[in-house]
């Protein structure tokens, strides 16, 4: 609005005041009448702080401008609802529950895929990932990275188990999750191991590696920064 | 420190007794000899010198062609198709290193089931189904029975190549173990084992002790249970008279087994030192009553791997001895010990091992010439039978 003082810095002239009355718009600046305006000056006189400049403050502050002294009208209901609408298209797409998952089938491996020979790449794979790994330390400096390293695509078997149809499953992992393993076996079998009271033997190389279930019942991503403590006892 | 102590006893051994007649319809000594798998040693005490007639009936017989083998096999070995044969004939195997209770048992019972007590570990290792065993500490022992003659036990079918895997992989050890085949007349059937397993041939060892100078008791106070037309309180009373004769008797047989000296006429032991009191002898009409006579007896003993028809023929011969007039014996006992180490004691009933392991059975019989008196039981196919059954033990 200051620039309107100055024509040759506005891009547009101001509007005369009859034209702003024919055309049903109110002044951009209300009329202030010479009492309000001679109250506010001698207010503000006397409001401001002393030290401070009282005309200057007048001039910059209070004059020409619009101050709502009220509490700003609330907003309507549509206006509300529609602030709701945009919020939730906003929202992020949330993660599928369990049973979700289940009826989907996300994690499912599929008839066709549950061949062996398939995933044996993957052993391949896991094997030079482990020789990267392993690069040549002992077996027992090894242990300890082990135990954060990812087995999917090694080769298990059950050694030891409570339910005795577990012992001796042997098969390429494809799957783990926080309390169990899927293992694919040599007759194209997808077997669910728990992890839960078993005994697991993984062989790499010449050495051959025991990993106890009943410990190990962690999610991959957490078994990263997990620090395992000696046990009292290793019994299933 | 009373708080340490077992509130309750705890179980304890038991001795069942019964009273039966070879006569009746019901034979339960067949069923009690033939259900009890493995035995090891067999007594016959006789109140009499054992003459060399005597001792050919009762043994010729059985030496004639009767045999055991003791070998050290993989499990394994049980699968293959001649064994798996003689497992269908009724072969009995049992392994002998180690206590029930501590190691793991292997044993092939005459009904073609392989039953293993297995510690936990090894039940754990093994990957076959099994059950925990009922008298052992929580889940600590496992019994695995498996049918050898089932029909599914073939091989190339699932369940048999299961348990193939098994015994060929996870459960390699070598169990000493004792074979035994025989057929129904108690003729020992060969057994050939592979060439790398050395297999020793056993047979059974007889000795024959002859006791003088013994007091022998009167047996016939036994023989008959007496009933009377009272109350029922009387009945009591007599059948736990009875009772009590019977278990007194049944000690005095034990002194004798065990060579003791309290069974010798001459016996004078301070009463002080040996509370033992032997039953009374029978009243001679001659002699003063408060004299006991001396009197010769005999024990017989067999030892080895005895199959229960081989006990059947043995006790088929000493009715006979008993039955023939010319012998003059009056009354037998017999005796047989089972193996303390053994999961089965009678067929299907699992066994344990407490403070002792014991499963045992005897008789008394009777010759069918006796002079019987009024009082007396009339039957002359009496017999007792007794059962000592140990304290961990399904057998009732």
């Amino acid at each position: 609005m200051s620039n309107q003082d100055r024509p040759d810095l506005s891009l547009y002239s101001k509007l005369s005041e009859q034209d702003q009355d024919n055309a049903g718009i109110g002044p951009s600046v209300p009329r202030v009448d010479s009492e309000t305006g001679s109250f506010v000056r001698k207010y503000v006189g006397e409001a401001v702080v002393q030290g401070y400049d009282k005309e200057g403050t007048f001039n910059t502050k209070v004059k020409n401008k619009v101050f709502l002294l009220d509490n700003p009208a609330k907003d309507t209901n549509a206006a509300k609802e529609k602030v709701k609408e945009k919020k939730k298209r906003d929202r992020k797409a949330k993660a599928l529950n369990a049973r979700e998952k289940r009826n989907l089938k996300v994690y499912d491996i599929p008839q066709d895929a549950r061949q062996y020979i398939k995933y044996l790449p993957l052993h391949e794979l896991w094997k030079s990932y482990m020789n990267e790994i392993f690069g040549g330390s002992t077996p027992i400096a090894f242990v300890q990275k082990l135990l954060k390293a990812d087995l999917h695509g090694a080769c298990i078997t059950v050694t030891r188990s409570k339910c005795p149809s577990y012992v001796g499953q042997t098969g390429i992992m494809v799957q783990e999750t926080e309390q169990t393993f899927q293992i694919i076996t040599e007759k194209n079998a997808l077997r669910t191991i728990p992890k839960q009271n078993s005994i697991f033997c993984i062989r790499f190389g010449e050495n051959l590696f025991t990993i106890y279930g009943n410990h190990y019942r962690y999610r991959v991503a957490q078994r990263s920064a997990k620090k395992f403590k000696a046990k009292p006892t290793i019994d299933l | 420190m009373s708080s340490f102590l077992p509130r309750s006893e705890g179980p304890r051994p038991k001795l069942f007794m019964s009273h039966y007649s070879f006569d009746s319809h019901k034979q339960p000594h067949t069923r009690l000899i033939d259900t009890h798998p493995f035995n090891h040693t067999l007594q016959v005490f006789l109140p009499t010198h054992c003459s060399p007639a005597i001792h050919s009936t009762l043994v010729s017989r059985l030496l004639k062609n009767t045999f055991y083998y003791h070998a050290k096999v993989p499990l394994s070995l049980l699968l293959t198709p001649e064994f798996m044969q003689h497992a269908r004939n009724g072969m009995i195997a049992l392994s002998v290193d180690g206590g029930i209770d501590t190691h793991n048992i292997v044993c092939l019972d005459g009904n073609g089931s392989l039953v293993l007590a297995l510690t936990k570990d090894t039940y754990e290792q093994l990957g076959l189904d099994g059950v925990p065993s009922k008298f052992s500490a929580k889940r600590q022992r496992y019994v695995v029975k498996i049918d050898l003659r089932a029909p599914a036990m073939v091989p190339k079918k699932p369940g048999f190549e299961r348990v193939k895997w098994c015994f060929e992989n996870t459960l390699v050890d070598k169990f000493s173990m004792l074979f035994a085949s025989v057929d129904a007349e108690g003729n020992s059937l060969p057994i050939e084992f592979p060439s790398e397993i050395s297999a020793r041939k056993l047979t059974y060892d007889v000795d024959v002790t002859t006791l003088h100078d013994i007091v022998i008791p009167d047996t016939t106070r036994i023989r008959t249970i007496r009933h009377s037309n009272n109350s029922n309180n009387n009945n009591n009373s007599n059948v736990l008279q009875w009772r009590s004769n019977v278990s007194q008797l049944h000690e005095w047989i034990g002194m004798v087994a065990v060579g003791s000296p309290r069974v010798l006429l001459h016996d004078r032991i301070d009463p002080y030192l040996c509370v033992y009191n032997p039953p009374a002898q029978k009243k001679q009409t001659n002699a003063p009553p408060s004299q006991p006579s001396s009197s010769t007896g005999s024990l017989l003993r067999i030892s080895g791997f005895l199959p229960a028809q081989a006990i059947q023929v043995i006790f088929q011969s000493l009715r006979n001895v008993l039955d023939d007039s010319a012998s003059n014996v009056q009354w037998a006992h017999c005796c047989v010990w089972g193996f303390e180490d053994s999961p089965i004691s009678w067929r299907d009933k699992e066994h344990q091992f407490l403070l002792s392991g014991e499963n045992m059975y005897g008789f008394f019989l009777w010759s069918r010439h006796l002079v019987l008196s009024k009082k007396e039981n009339q039957d002359r196919g009496v017999y007792v039978m007794l059962e000592t059954v140990a304290a961990l033990d399904e057998h009732q």
